[in-house]
C-alpha cells in the first residue's frame, strides 16, 4: 500500500525538518497504529500518505504510484482518504448528504451512483436519518461521523485518521472505533493516528515517531514490552498493562497479558 | 446573551415544501424579478400586496414567518440609516424642525417608502437563501453564468466560492461569539470609553479571529483536495439541475404576479 | 465563601425552532481549594455550566452565587464575579493575540485596573507556576510550543488571582507527559486554596484528581458527590455515556469471581492486594 524510502520533510521557511529519513512500509489490510508526542511529526506523515506533502526528500509511494508526480495525486487521492481531528474544517457543504456527495461528484461519477454511495456510507456511520439536517445542527460526534462517511464515499483502498476522536466523549470515540473495526474488517487499510493507548487495542501494528523520526514499530505486546521508552515517546502505561506485569513478576500470571479485561479475567479466574 | 445565532445569518433550513423542490436557477431568477419589481412599488396598495404575498410565501416553503424576520435582523440597522437619511434630507413642507434639522411630510413618506422597500427587499431575498442550500445556489449561479465563461468568468470558481463562504458563516459566527466570551471573561471591556477606546479593545478579538480563519481556510483547503476535488471540470454531481414544468410555472407566475403589482402601483 | 449554583436552568433561544434546554436543574457547590471535576457526554451541558459559573452565562431560572455575590444581580457584581472566577475555554490557544508573552499575561491584570509593577511581579510568579520560564516573556505567543501555549493561556487567567479556576478540557490534544505535568501543576493550584472547576470527558482523570464529581446527562445532574461514592454507584448500574475505566471493569470483574480487592484506578496497588488473595 504504501512504501516510504527515506523520507525528510521540512516546511518551507522551518530550519529544522518535520521528518527526517523515515523508512516505512505499509501492506494492504494493516491496521496501522501511528503514536508519539506532540510535534513529533505523525500529521505531517499523514498528510505525505495521500500527496498532501510532498517529500522535500526520498521518495514516497502509494499503490506503487510516486506522490511526487502531478500526474499520479488523483489516483492516490482517491485510493487514500483522510479524515482530520477538526471535523468542522473538513465539511464543505451545508446539508449531511451534500456534504458526503462532494467527493464522489469531484470523481465525477453518475448520480445515481453518487446517491447509491451516499446513502451506503450515511448508513454505516450511522446517521441514515439525518441525511437532509442542515451540518451546523449536528453534535461533535456526528460531525466526526459525517467526515468520516464524506471520507468512505471515494471508496478508498486506505483510511487515514488524525487524531478523528479527539474531540469525542467515550461513547462517540466508541461509535468511531466500531466503524473502523467494520472497516478492518472488510480489507480496509487504517492508518490511525492517537494519544490514547486505549484506541489502538486493535491495531496490527504500531509504528512510534519520535522527533521526525521512526523511534518503533512492531506488535501490541512489543510495544508495552517498551515500557523505559514510553516517557521518551509520549506515552503511558494502562494501568492494566503495569498490572499484569506486576502480577507476571510474581508469577501469577503465564505472560504480560495485554491490556484486555476479558483476557485478563480468563486468566485470573479459571 | 449568545450574541449571534444562526437564525439571525438567514442560513438554509431544510424542509419539505414546493419552494424548496424548485429549480435553483428558477428561484434566483424569480427573486431578481422580485427584486425589481419592489424596487418599482411607490403606492401603499401595493404595499399592502407585497406583504400579502410575503406571507403567502412564508406558508407555501414552510418557513415560520417569525424566522424569516429573524433572517433580516442585520440588516434592520441599515434600513433605519436610510430612513433616517430620507426622513432628514428631503426638501418639502417643514413639519417639524430643530436646529439645522427639519422634518419634512415628503421626507416621511419618502422614509417609510425606502425603509419598508429594504426590508422588502431583504426578506424576500431571504427566502432563496433560507430554501436553497448552498450547494444548490452554486449549481443554479454557476449554470446561470456559464455563458460568460467564453468571455474568461470563472462561473464555477465564483459559485464554490459562495457555497463554502455560506457554510462557513455559521462557523465563523460561533468562532467570533467564543473569542468574544473568552476575552470577556479575561476581564475585556468592550462597550465603554470613547470610540477609539473601543476600536482598540477589539484587537484582542480581531486577531485570534483572523489567525483562525486563516487556519481553517488552509484546513478546508486541504480537505477538499483530499477529496479530490480539483475545481470545476470532469465535477458531476449528485443532484443535476433538471427544469420542471413546475419550475416554467413558477416562472411565469412570478412574472404575471409582478407584472400585476407594478400594473396596479402605476394605476393607482 | 464558595460558589452556589442552585436548581439552574438555562435554555437556548427559548422561543425560536433552535430552543435548547441545556442545563435543567443543576446544583454544585465548590469550596476553595477543592478539586471539582464535571463530567458527561457531548451537549449535556458542561461548557453552559462553566459559563454560568463566571456570569458569561445568565440563568433563566435558579441562581448562580460566588462568594454571596449573585450573577443576576447588577452590573458591577457581574464584573466583580467574573474578577473571582477565571475561566479557561476549550483550546485556549485559540485567543492569544499578543505581540509578546509579557502582553498576554498582562491583558487579564490590566484590564482589571492592577498597577504596572504589580502586573510584572505577579506575571513572573504565575509564570512560575506554570513552569514557565522568565526568558519566555519577550518572545511571541505564536512561537511557543503546544503545550507552552496551553500552559500560557492558562496562565494568563490566573494573572489577575483569582478564587476560583474553571477549565474546559484543559488537556485536550496533549500526549502524556504533557498531560501529566500540567495536571501536576494545576494541583498545585488547589494547594493555593483556589477552588479548581475542572471539565472533562475521561472519566479516569476525573476520579484520579477530583474531591467531588459532578456528572450531567441532557443538561440534568445524574450524580453529585465524591469519586469513591460514584465508583460503587457505576459498578451498580452503568450511567449512559460514562464507560468504567478498564481497570474497575476488571476489578468488578474479580469481585464477581469472589476476590475481595479494593475498588482503585491504582495498578500496583490492586496487584498486591489480589496477590495476598490469591496466596490466602
Ligand atoms: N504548517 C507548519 N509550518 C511549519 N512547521 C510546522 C507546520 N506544521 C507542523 N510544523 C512543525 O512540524 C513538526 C511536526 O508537526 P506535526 O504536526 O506533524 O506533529 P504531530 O506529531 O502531529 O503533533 P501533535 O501530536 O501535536 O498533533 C512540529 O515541530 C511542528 O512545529
Ligand atoms: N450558543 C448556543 N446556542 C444554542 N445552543 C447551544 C449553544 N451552546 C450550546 N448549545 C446546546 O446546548 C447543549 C449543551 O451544550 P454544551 O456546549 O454546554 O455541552 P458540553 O457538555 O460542553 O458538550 P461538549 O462535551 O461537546 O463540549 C447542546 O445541546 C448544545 O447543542
Ligand atoms: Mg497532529
Ligand atoms: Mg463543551
Amino acid at each position: 500500500m504504501f512504501a516510504l524510502r527515506g523520507v525528510s520533510f521540512t516546511y518551507p521557511g522551518a530550519v529544522t525538518p518535520a521528518l527526517g529519513g523515515v523508512e516505512l512500509s505499509i501492506r494492504n489490510g494493516e491496521w496501522v497504529a501511528l503514536i508519539g508526542a506532540n510535534g513529533s511529526g505523525k500529521s505531517t506523515l499523514a498528510k505525505l500518505f495521500n500527496a498532501l506533502l510532498i517529500p522535500t526528500r526520498g521518495d514516497c509511494l502509494v499503490c506503487g504510484l510516486k506522490t511526487d508526480n502531478e500526474d499520479n495525486l488523483w489516483e492516490i487521492r482517491r485510493r487514500v482518504s483522510m479524515v482530520f481531528q477538526n471535523p468542522d474544517n473538513q465539511i464543505v457543504a451545508s446539508v449531511v448528504e451534500e456534504d458526503v456527495a462532494f467527493g464522489p461528484e469531484n470523481l465525477g461519477l453518475p448520480s445515481s451512483e453518487i446517491h447509491e454511495r451516499v446513502f451506503d456510507c450515511l448508513c454505516l456511520v450511522g446517521l441514515e436519518e439525518k441525511r437532509r439536517a442542515p451540518t451546523y445542527a449536528l453534535s461533535g460526534g456526528q460531525k466526526q461521523r459525517l467526515a468520516i462517511a464524506g471520507a468512505l464515499a471515494m471508496q478508498p483502498r486506505c483510511l487515514v485518521l488524525d487524531e478523528a476522536t479527539a474531540m469525542l466523549d467515550p461513547q462517540g470515540r466508541e461509535d468511531v472505533l466500531k466503524i473502523l473495526r467494520d472497516l478492518h474488517k472488510r480489507g480496509m487499510t487504517l492508518v490511525q493516528i492517537t494519544h490514547r493507548l486505549d484506541e489502538i487495542l486493535d491495531a496490527t501494528r504500531v509504528v512510534v515517531l519520535g522527533k521526525g523520526k521512526i523511534a518503533w514499530a512492531g506488535d501490541l505486546a512489543g510495544l508495552f514490552a517498551m515500557r523505559d521508552c514510553f516517557n521518551e515517546w509520549g506515552l503511558e502505561m494502562p494501568p492494566l498493562v503495569r498490572f499484569s506485569r506486576k502480577l507476571q513478576e510474581r508469577n501469577l500470571l503465564p505472560k504480560a497479558c495485554l491490556p484486555f479485561v476479558k483476557e485478563l479475567l480468563e486468566n485470573l479466574c479459571p | 446573551m449568545k450574541f449571534l445565532n444562526h437564525l439571525t445569518l438567514g442560513q438554509y433550513i431544510p424542509a419539505d415544501s414546493p419552494v424548496h423542490r424548485l429549480d435553483p436557477r428558477c428561484k434566483i431568477l424569480s427573486v431578481v424579478l422580485l427584486l425589481a419589481g419592489i424596487f418599482m412599488m411607490k403606492h401603499p396598495v401595493a404595499f399592502i400586496a407585497w406583504g400579502i404575498f410575503l406571507l403567502f410565501l412564508s406558508r407555501f416553503s414552510r418557513i415560520p414567518f417569525r424566522v424569516v424576520i429573524q433572517g433580516a435582523r442585520p440588516v434592520i440597522i441599515l434600513v433605519l440609516f436610510t430612513a433616517g437619511i430620507h426622513l432628514f434630507l428631503t426638501r418639502g413642507i417643514t413639519l417639524w424642525e430643530w436646529g439645522p434639522l427639519s422634518v419634512t411630510k415628503e421626507g416621511v413618506g419618502m422614509a417609510f417608502r425606502m425603509g419598508l422597500r429594504l426590508s422588502f427587499l431583504v426578506l424576500f431575498a431571504g427566502f432563496l437563501t433560507l430554501t436553497t442550500s448552498p450547494m444548490e445556489l452554486s449549481d443554479g449561479l454557476e449554470s446561470l453564468f456559464r455563458p460568460f465563461q467564453r468571455f474568461g468568468f470563472p462561473a464555477h470558481e465564483m459559485a464554490m466560492m459562495m457555497t463554502i463562504a455560506l457554510r462557513f458563516i455559521p462557523t465563523l459566527f460561533d468562532e467570533t461569539d467564543r473569542i468574544l466570551r473568552a476575552q470577556l471573561a479575561r476581564g475585556a471591556d468592550l462597550d465603554h470609553g470613547g470610540i477609539l477606546r473601543r476600536m482598540k479593545a477589539f484587537i484582542p478579538v480581531l486577531v485570534p479571529l483572523f489567525v483562525i480563519v486563516f487556519q481553517r481556510a488552509e484546513d478546508l483547503a486541504q480537505a477538499m483536495e483530499a477529496r479530490c476535488y480539483r475545481g470545476g471540470t470532469g465535477r458531476s454531481r449528485m443532484n443535476p439541475l433538471r427544469w420542471k414544468r413546475t419550475d416554467t410555472f413558477a416562472m411565469a407566475g412570478t412574472l404575471v404576479i409582478v407584472a400585476i403589482f407594478v400594473l396596479m402601483d402605476l394605476g393607482a | 465563601m464558595s460558589i452556589r449554583v442552585a436548581s439552574l436552568r438555562h435554555i437556548y433561544h427559548p422561543g425560536t425552532p433552535l430552543e435548547t434546554k441545556a442545563l435543567s436543574g443543576v446544583d454544585l457547590t465548590v469550596d476553595p481549594g477543592k478539586w471539582v471535576a464535571v463530567v458527561g457526554q457531548t451537549g449535556s451541558g458542561k461548557s453552559t455550566l462553566a459559563q454560568h459559573l463566571n456570569a458569561l452565562l445568565l440563568p433563566t431560572s435558579g441562581s448562580v452565587e460566588v462568594d454571596g455575590i449573585s450573577t443576576t444581580a447588577a452590573a458591577s457584581a457581574l464584573r466583580m464575579v467574573r474578577r473571582k472566577v477565571g475561566l479557561v475555554f476549550q483550546y485556549p490557544e485559540h485567543q492569544l493575540f499578543a505581540e509578546s508573552v509579557l502582553e498576554e499575561m498582562a491583558f487579564g491584570p490590566r484590564n482589571w485596573k492592577f498597577n504596572e509593577e504589580d502586573i510584572r511581579e505577579t506575571t513572573i510568579r504565575t509564570m512560575k507556576l506554570l513552569g514557565l520560564p522568565e526568558e519566555l516573556l519577550p518572545r511571541s505567543p505564536f512561537q511557543l510550543s503546544g503545550g507552552q501555549k496551553r500552559r500560557l493561556c492558562i496562565a494568563s487567567v490566573l494573572a489577575v488571582r483569582p478564587d476560583y479556576l474553571v477549565l474546559d478540557e484543559p488537556t485536550a490534544g496533549m500526549d502524556a507527559p504533557g498531560r501529566r505535568e500540567l495536571l501536576g501543576l494545576l494541583k498545585g493550584l488547589v494547594k493555593e486554596r483556589i477552588g479548581v472547576v475542572h471539565i472533562t470527558h475521561d472519566l479516569e482523570l476525573a476520579l484520579a484528581m477530583a474531591e467531588q464529581i459532578l456528572v450531567l446527562e441532557k443538561g440534568k445532574t445524574v450524580f453529585c458527590g465524591t469519586p469513591g461514592s460514584l465508583m460503587d454507584e457505576l459498578i451498580e448500574r452503568p450511567i449512559r455515556g460514562l464507560c468504567l475505566p478498564p481497570i474497575l471493569e476488571l476489578v468488578s470483574g474479580l469481585r464477581d469471581y469472589g476476590y475481595n480487592v479494593p475498588f482503585t484506578l491504582d495498578a500496583v496497588e490492586l496487584a498486591d492486594r489480589l496477590e495476598k488473595e490469591m496466596r490466602t
